[in-house]
């Protein structure tokens, strides 16, 4: 596959919030288009409230858009905006890592099987899952003390390591990252900064929205700017 | 697993609908989500669930929300042959291939599937466990169903259950009443759990226990669902048994499906005034 | 059908009217047709209460003939209280019908708890008082379940107590109502006879005709039938054994048969007398010494 294929082809996708209970219509992000390379990061830009995260999202299927295609290519390629749930839940599983500032797993759970988790979901037996999860981690530079431990007592820096190295653990098309060094510290936020390097290297696609411009100049290959949707679209 | 769906899917309910009473043409159109009620008004029947359509894929866990009387035992029932559909079909796929529409399925072979196929946890452990015989005895009923008539084995496949749900295994000859209510549940999952079901149906299972028994006892549904990658359904009134369990998931209200999608995309962009008003409540 | 009459009187041979005599006929078709099915009747209302042989009765009483020979045992006596009461009534009520102690010598032979050890014959016929007819009595109170549970051949909550048994006493507990599969569909309980007497009903040559009065139910075991007592692969199901501290075969302390089913006397010395509960056997085996 060459570096330059692309691996999502976002085109017109806008997305508006209906509050019932209000009568309300809140447009969140108006005709996005875009498209995201192997090997290549895409970074979105924009002012606070031109809907970057929520492009994410729809991208993932936590929201389902108003209008538009989101093409993840492949054979057949998928429109992740119009496709049954179970094509979007195993695009989810195979193809697709959504790394975000905060670390969501479950309760009680070991960090390696945390990591490990993705793999575990697409039948991979549990203990070649974790030790390609203590492969990342240690990839991350992770302390192996905290290998056994719940997440949850960890600080920022450590957590966000583990969501990334999750993130990574099976090998995904397409990494969308939303602020990942967001209140990191600095040497983790370069550890962190390292880790997408690789992936990049590796192949992956990545779209990524940053609070610091300098990552943006440092790692983004294509830059794609978001506007605010505009006040006519408010309309209910 | 997510990588066994290309098998087809466990569960195909196709327009699935259960009216009790006498029934008219009516029934249908004039109740519901929109009219705000299910007795139907021209005929006094009570339309308990009408057209819910979904599919359950091998491995995955669909959860089922909504209030008492939404019609989500109903739908239980329905899959668990306990009752049959005025309308409708569900076909049932056994993991060889053998299908079977459920609406229209004979007692005897309702029998060996509720027997061997499906497994069943109820809130109430009374419901789901026979409180005159030991665990192990109550765990040996199931695997007798399946045709074991080798005690030693039975024994074994007993022991191995109970350490699959963390219940001691000294307490194999106690019988259910001197178990605290999470072991009991720990218990009608392992019972469940024996004949290597194909579906498991889950109705309110951790309802009315400690929060810590209830962590307990979804921290163990997870872990099947991960080892044994059986095809569950959960119904629950509490959304965070379905964020915590379940990737899809379906809301019904009046016995109707009122939205259903991606666990994650009803809690964060919920599209029905009621799920919104659900989700909004919870949070 | 015509009454058969006894001769001089406008008395039926028999007590039953003709159409009990029918219907009990057509249940015994059915059941022997059916193997270990439970066919529902009419119980009818006899001149003994209901729970001391009506079944066992009505059955002889419909078949009997003045040609058979009868014999009739209670806990494996010919002599005891009931058996003396019922042999008594049947006889009155079939002028002609001989009776025997005998099982030698019997055509018809109407029990309670026991099956005689002499091997029975081909042509001869066995009625059983059976005081509850259904096998799942014991786990399953609702008739309307237990029906469905036969119909469907579900007899899992019955291997379950068997399963409690081995788990509390090593061994199935179950000294008599055995259940045993016949011809391997219906699971029968065969009336209160010991674990001794089931396997004599295994492709027996003769009938086996069970009824119970109160329970309103007729079953059977047709002749060269299966009858298996149920229990698992690894934990065979064993007659008692009779044996004595030292392990050996206990005898009868009065004909010195050591193959037979043996009753447990209390003794004023504190020790136990063992002697055959057949007692007709035991009496046939001192005369033949």
């Amino acid at each position: 596959m060459s570096l330059s294929h692309p691996v999502l082809s976002v085109s017109g996708l806008s997305k508006a919030f209906t509050i019932h209970q209000q009568g309300k219509r809140i447009p969140s992000a108006q005709d996005a288009t875009f498209a995201v390379h192997a090997g290549r990061l895409t970074a979105l830009v924009g002012p606070s409230g031109a809907g970057k995260s929520t492009v994410l999202k729809c991208i993932y299927r936590t929201y389902l858009p108003q209008a538009g295609s989101i093409i993840l290519h492949g054979d057949p390629p998928l429109d992740l905006a119009t496709c049954d749930e179970h094509a979007a839940l195993r695009a989810r599983a195979r193809d697709i890592a959504y790394v975000t500032q905060f670390l969501h797993c479950l309760p009680r759970q070991p960090t390696v099987d945390v990591v490990a988790a993705p793999l575990t979901a697409i039948g991979v037996p549990l203990p070649q899952a974790r030790e390609a999860a203590r492969i990342r981690l240690r990839e991350l530079d992770l302390p192996e003390r905290l290998w056994d431990v719940a997440p949850a007592t960890f600080s920022g820096g450590e957590r966000q390591r583990v969501n990334l190295a999750r993130g990574l653990v099976h090998r995904p098309r397409l990494l969308m990252l939303d602020e990942p060094t967001a209140s990191l510290d600095r040497r983790s936020a370069d550890l962190v900064v390292a880790a997408i390097r690789a992936a990049k290297q590796a192949g992956v696609a990545i779209l990524a929205i940053f609070h610091d411009p300098a990552l943006v100049a440092a790692l983004a290959d294509d830059v794609v700017e978001l506007s605010r949707p505009a006040e006519a679209a408010c309309a209910a | 697993m997510i990588d066994r769906i290309q098998d087809g899917p466990v569960i195909e309910a196709q327009g699935l609908t259960r009216i009790h009473g006498r029934g008219c043409p009516d029934c249908v159109r004039l109740t519901g989500d929109v009219h705000g009620r299910n007795v139907c008004p021209a005929c006094g029947s009570v339309v308990a669930v009408a057209e819910v359509s979904f599919r359950l894929w091998p491995g995955e866990i669909l959860g089922v929300m909504g209030e008492s009387g939404s019609g989500k035992s109903s739908v239980v029932r329905l899959l668990h042959l306990d009752d049959r559909p005025s309308a409708g079909t569900v076909r049932f796929r056994e993991s060889h291939g053998r299908a079977h529409d459920l609406a229209s399925i004979d007692e005897a072979e309702a029998r060996r599937l509720r027997d061997t196929r499906f497994g069943m946890v109820h809130q109430n452990p009374h419901l789901g466990l026979n409180f005159g015989v030991s665990a192990g005895g109550n765990i040996a009923e199931r695997l007798l169903c399946c045709g074991e008539r080798r005690f030693h084995a039975i024994r074994e496949a007993a022991l191995g259950l109970l350490d699959r749900t963390e219940v001691p295994r000294a307490r194999i000859d106690h019988q259910p009443g001197q178990f605290s209510g999470g072991m009991q549940q720990r218990l009608q999952i392992a019972r469940a759990l024996a004949p290597n079901p194909e579906l498991l149906l889950l109705d309110e299972v951790t309802t009315g226990l400690d929060l810590s028994v209830q962590a307990r006892i979804l921290d163990l549904i997870l872990s099947i669902q991960r080892d044994l990658g059986v095809a569950m359904v959960v119904v629950t009134h509490d959304l965070g048994v379905v964020r915590l369990l379940a990737g899809r998931t379906m809301v019904l209200r009046h016995g109707r499906v009122v939205e259903s999608g991606l666990t994650d995309q009803i809690l964060e962009d919920p599209q029905h005034p009621y799920t919104q008003q659900l989700v909004m409540s919870a949070l | 059908m015509s009454a058969l009459l006894i001769a001089g009187t406008a008395q039926r041979f028999g007590f039953l009217d003709d159409f009990a005599v029918r219907e009990i006929r057509r249940g015994l078709l059915k059941a022997l047709a059916v193997p270990g099915y439970q066919v529902p009747y009419a119980s009818r209302e006899m001149p003994i209460a209901r729970g001391f042989g009506t079944g066992g009765m009505q059955i002889t009483l419909a078949i009997a003939t003045p040609l058979d020979r009868l014999k009739v045992i209670d806990q494996g006596a010919d002599d005891s209280v009931n058996a003396v009461s019922l042999r008594r009534f049947i006889t009155a009520a079939c002028p002609g019908l001989a009776t025997t102690t005998r099982t030698a010598e019997a055509t018809l032979i109407q029990t309670r708890h026991r099956v005689p050890e002499r091997a029975l014959t081909a042509g001869q016929t066995m009625v059983y008082q059976v005081p509850y007819p259904d096998p799942l009595q014991i786990v399953e109170p609702s008739e309307r379940k237990r029906r469905l549970a036969h119909a469907h051949g579900d007899y899992a909550r019955l291997w379950v107590k068997l399963y409690e048994d081995v788990v509390r006493f090593r061994e199935v507990s179950i000294s008599n109502r055995y259940p045993a599969r016949v011809a391997g569909r219906y699971v029968i309980d065969p009336s209160p006879i010991p674990r001794w007497d089931l396997p004599k009903l295994h492709r027996s040559p003769v009938a086996h005709l069970f009824g119970a009065g109160r329970e309103k139910k007729l079953y059977a075991v047709p002749p060269f039938t299966d009858v298996e007592p149920l229990a698992f692969d690894d934990v065979p199901f064993a007659v008692e054994a009779f044996r004595d501290a030292a392990g050996a075969r206990r005898r009868c302390a009065r004909c010195g048969a050591g193959d037979t089913y043996l009753d447990q006397i209390p003794q004023p010395d504190g020790g136990d007398r063992w002697q055959c509960n057949d007692q007709d056997r035991c009496a046939e085996r001192m005369e033949e010494r």
